[in-house]
């Protein structure tokens, strides 16, 4: 393998279609090279190959042949920044030996390539700064994020040394035990956490699930590491957004299986019209869905069986118990307490979480009908809201509402005995409970719309909406090279924005997030967008599977004599078409003309003749619109006005389907020139019947 | 193009060209979520969409690998009488039908183009597009000069023909020796004729289908059990090989209105489908008789029902369908 081979390997372990969205890190291991190269001897060809460098390189020193391969590369047509191998090295140099202190660094990367470990500084490794700033540019503006997301960070106080080490915030094995910190800390998949809440959490189950070194980042009251921190908070959070609950268990007898956790909601409906309050549960998904059927019990009630269908790719229908199909009231269960659901074969499973306090937000935004849905987010400033509480807690909701709330619309005592408030607008938070309280953390999350590919292209005909969590009384803005327009707020009291209508299309926009003051706002990270229209695309080059005579698809794509693919059809031997048949789909009552004065059917009433064939069919669409259509094999078949009867009945027919009711005909299936034509005649003999 | 018009679920396809069944499946969200329809047909109407979008040519689906495939742009000839008319089938977009009509248009003398709307699943799936043709010649060209491929025979027949029958599809069945296995599965019930994942009732009877579900990826897997043995066979065929063993005929037939009717849980294999709505352009119509949904393929003749009939393994049980 030689450098680029080593180039696009890494690149393309890092940078692919799995990791479109998400931020990358590049966390490289001596596992990983040796995984990359098989047939090499691993890390020792990595570097020679690294210092042998790129063909085009011609100058001396290892920097110095990753600077130049990082000079005018987007010139060279590669597919990969052809200098990540570099960068991958560095991040390495500090994995080889757990510890991240950076005096340690220099004399690392020195013993790793072979050289002087008491050489210091490689010569011109301070130009690395700009292969790791490119590196950012090329993941999130050249490629929109389709590859992944790359943030060039700093860690610790020595710019040039903080670049590599913030490549080890998370290892491979702390990434990989994710899903199963999430499970512990009973993260719902696909669900923002607040960094209060993730940071907690971190300190209580962290410990089973991350490496010392990364432990010491949240552990740390070192300033030193702030950024960083701050950095793994947010790489986390993305990751519960993109977790699809979904874990690796292993028995005893060492078997893997999997099993996903799902979410699941109470979901009040209050009628307008009578108050009265209905409550119901809804299984929520992110990605995973294990059945468009779900058939599950209550753990500790076993021979109660549930089920729900899909509703939409995030919710499932209201839950009912199968055998009665009645709606499985929520109410019914006890909510101090957690529920546990299971499906039947173990395979997911899901927990309503006992709660003294429970928050619902408007179920519009989630294009579900219920109008209150349980909401895991915090408490929105901006927002209406309805809290319920068990009793013990009433009298302090009661005055936390009446201090910090902007009015009660509504309060009732619910059918078990808790207590609901509808108020809005909340300025400080209720202490005694995480999921009451306001969280500064701004975050940005697209709701709906449909992308192009992996990144944030997204197509006109439904865009996303955005939804802004922990808004107050911030704005949105949509800007572009020549664009820029405010956002619309879909309700006052909410936080999610729709896209202007006159978005541009084809160009690169970007969102800001604007204060009070109109000053911008900084966010986690940038949010860039593309809109495209189907208009401007062009249909690919379709390649279809054939579809075998059994119905399979041989995706082969190896030429065959005989194949089906879509309506196309080649076969060996050649099929006389046998089935040529009038279109009787065209309407409920047909009526059938002959070329025999007296020829006429009425179907399905009469039975259609096999003495004589029809040239015309009437289609009755309703009772003054009849489609005429031409049915006839042949254009030149004239009326012949020698009645094939003598029945006078059929005669009065013929002339008055095609003459009289000519009010009634619709023949703009008629427009060809030579069956208009054929038509007019049929009439010229008809009238003068 | 709104998400309520009936071409954008095909055009993005198109454009797309293949795609995952998931990517599908936001697609199908995207539109559904713009729409006022019942919540529970959400995943009924969605795998409907993908089969009809199948049977009129336009996509490959390939249900077992979960990929969705465009096809080529293509006008075939329908199995209609009078003037020659063909159905577009395969990839398309906005431009594409705009330069087709307008070229159609040039030629009226000899061409017109019409547009058909489903009349079930409309916002989902396209309408019939149809270019009446009384001179080939001009319609070869210009079908050349989109780059839309030609037929010029109907197809119906001829995938009829190539489909695989019953007899075929279980000579090629291999039962062997299994162990049950502990995957999540649902058993074809007679009874209700779909699948259930409460303990067949019959589970002592000599055959019973089964669906096996991949917990990980979401992959089927379909197992005809014959007494502790079992064959791999499709979910479609599985359906019909399971009713024929138990000589239960599920298919009707108004021999005087030319409809056939299936019962919507047990759809027909995708080819004998896809010739049958190649027929008309137009997917099934779904009416509700006798307790149970039906998909209705209009214009379908003695002869073609017959076949079909034959194909499947079933006797068409006569009966006069309202619609």
């Amino acid at each position: 393998m030689d450098f680029i081979d080593w180039n696009n390997k890494l690149a393309q372990y890092f940078f692919n279609e799995e990791t479109e969205g998400r931020e990358v890190i590049l966390n490289i291991n001596k596992k990983i090279i040796e995984e990359i190269g098989p047939n090499t001897n691993g890390l020792d060809s990595f570097i020679d190959s690294l210092k042998q460098g790129a063909s085009w390189t011609t100058y001396s020193g290892l920097c110095m042949k990753a600077y130049q391969s990082f000079e005018n590369w987007r010139k060279r047509d590669f597919k990969y920044p052809p200098y990540i191998a570099y960068l991958c090295l560095f991040v390495l140099a500090n994995e080889l030996d757990g510890d991240f202190s950076p005096n340690a660094y220099y004399p690392k990367l020195n013993k790793l390539l072979g050289f002087d470990e008491e050489a210091g500084m490689l010569p011109s490794f301070d130009k690395m700064i700009a292969l790791w700033s490119d590196l950012e540019t090329w993941s999130k503006e050249d490629k929109n994020e389709d590859l992944g997301s790359f943030t060039a960070r700093i860690r610790g106080g020595n710019i040039h040394i903080g670049l590599p080490l913030s490549q080890t915030i998370l290892t491979s094995e702390d990434r990989k035990n994710l899903p199963y910190f999430f499970d512990k800390a009973n993260f719902e998949p696909g669900q923002f956490v607040s960094s209060d809440i993730l940071l907690n959490n971190l300190k209580v189950y962290g410990r089973d699930y991350f490496s010392l070194r990364t432990r010491k980042l949240f552990i740390s009251g070192n300033n030193e590491f702030k950024e960083l921190k701050n950095a793994l908070i947010q790489l986390l959070q993305d990751e519960i957004i993109f977790w699809n609950g979904t874990i690796q268990v292993i028995d005893q007898n060492s078997d893997i299986s999997i099993k996903t956790r799902l979410g699941i909601r109470i979901c009040l409906n209050i009628e307008p019209l009578s108050g009265n309050i209905t409550s119901r549960l809804r299984l929520k998904f992110n990605k995973a869905i294990p059945h468009s059927d779900f058939s599950f019990h209550l753990k500790k009630i076993s021979n109660i069986n549930l089920s729900c269908q899909e509703s939409n790719s995030e919710w499932s229908t209201p839950i009912v118990e199968t055998n009665s199909k009645k709606t499985l009231s929520a109410f019914d269960l006890d909510w101090d307490e957690t529920c546990y659901f299971t499906d039947n074969e173990d395979e997911w499973s899901t927990r309503l979480t006992g709660k003294k306090i429970r928050l619902f937000k408007k179920g519009k935004l989630e294009n579900l009908q219920d109008q209150w849905i349980e909401t895991l987010q915090n408490l929105q400033s901006n927002a209406e809201f309805l809290v319920v509480c068990n009793g013990k807690l009433k009298e302090k909701i009661t005055s936390w509402i009446k201090c910090s709330c902007e009015g009660l619309i509504d309060s009732r005592v619910l059918p078990n005995g808790w207590y609901l408030f509808h108020t809005k607008n909340a300025r400080s938070s209720f202490e005694e409970t995480e999921s009451l309280s306001i969280s500064s953390d701004l975050n940005v999350r697209f709701k709906g719309g449909f992308k192009l590919g992996r990144g944030n292209k997204f197509f006109d005909f439904v865009l996303p909406k955005i939804e802004l969590e922990n808004a107050k009384d911030e704005k949105i803005k949509v800007v572009g090279e020549n664009f820029e327009k405010e956002l619309n707020k879909i309700d006052e009291n909410g936080n999610i924005w729709t896209f202007p209508k006159d978005i541009p299309t084809g160009e690169k926009l970007k969102l800001e997030v604007l204060d009070s003051n109109d000053e911008q706002v900084e966010l986690r990270r940038n949010y860039n967008i593309m809109v495209v229209s189907e208009s401007f695309l062009s249909i690919g080059d379709p390649q279809p599977p054939r579809r075998l005579p059994d119905g399979g698809i041989d995706d082969t794509h190896l030429s065959t004599q005989e194949y089906v693919k879509g309506a196309d059809i080649c076969m060996e031997e050649e099929i006389q078409n046998s089935f040529d048949f009038l279109p009787l789909h065209l309407g409920n009552k047909i009526v059938l003309i002959g070329q025999n004065v007296g020829e006429v059917t009425k179907f399905p009433n009469e039975t259609i003749s096999d003495k004589w064939f029809p040239v015309w069919m009437l289609a009755k669409q309703n009772r003054k619109h009849w489609l005429v259509y031409f049915c006839g094999s042949d254009l030149d078949t004239y009326p012949k006005v020698k009645s094939s009867t003598n029945d006078s009945k059929s005669k009065k027919k013929w002339k008055k389907f095609l003459w009289v009711n000519r009010k009634i005909h619709d023949t703009h299936l008629l427009n060809l020139t030579p069956v208009k034509k054929l038509w007019e005649a049929y009439q010229g003999v008809a009238k003068k019947l | 193009m709104s998400p309520k018009n009936s071409e954008t679920i095909l055009s993005t396809i198109s454009i797309l060209g293949k795609m995952r069944i998931q990517k599908f499946n936001d697609l199908f969200n995207a539109i559904w979520s713009n729409l006022d329809f019942d919540e529970k047909q959400f995943g009924y109407f969605r795998g409907l969409t993908a089969r009809f979008l199948d049977s009129l040519g336009h996509i490959e689906y390939d249900f077992e690998n979960r990929y969705i495939y465009s096809c080529k742009s293509m006008l075939v000839l329908l199995p209609t009488k009078g003037v020659p008319r063909f159905l577009l089938t395969g990839a398309r977009n906005s431009n594409l039908l705009k330069e087709l009509k307008k070229k159609v248009k040039k030629n009226k003398q000899v061409l017109s183009i019409s547009q058909n709307s489903q009349l079930f699943l409309q916002p989902f799936v396209p309408s019939a597009i149809y270019v009446d043709a009384v001179d080939f010649d001009i319609l070869s060209k210009i079908a050349s000069e989109l780059n839309i491929d030609l037929l010029d025979f109907s197809p119906s027949f001829s995938i009829l023909n190539y489909s695989d029958g019953i007899e075929e599809i279980e000579k090629e069945l291999r039962f062997e020796k299994f162990p049950e296995i502990n995957w999540s599965k649902r058993t074809f019930s007679l009874e209700k004729l779909y699948f259930t994942s409460v303990e067949n009732p019959c589970s002592s009877d000599q055959y019973r289908f089964v669906e096996y579900s991949d917990r990980f990826n979401s992959k089927k897997l379909h197992w005809l059990w014959n007494k502790d043995t079992r064959a791999n066979t499709s979910r479609d065929w599985g359906r019909y090989i399971l009713l024929s063993k138990h000589s239960r005929n599920i298919l009707m037939y108004d021999s005087k209105k030319y409809l056939l009717a299936v019962p919507s849980t047990v759809p027909l294999p995708i080819l004998i489908a896809r010739a049958l709505t190649l027929c008309t352009g137009l997917v099934p119509r779904l009416l509700s008789f006798d307790d149970r949904d039906y998909l209705v393929y209009s214009s379908i003749n003695p002869q073609l029902a017959e076949f079909v009939g034959i194909k499947l393994g079933q006797s068409l049980n006569e009966n006069t369908i309202e619609d």
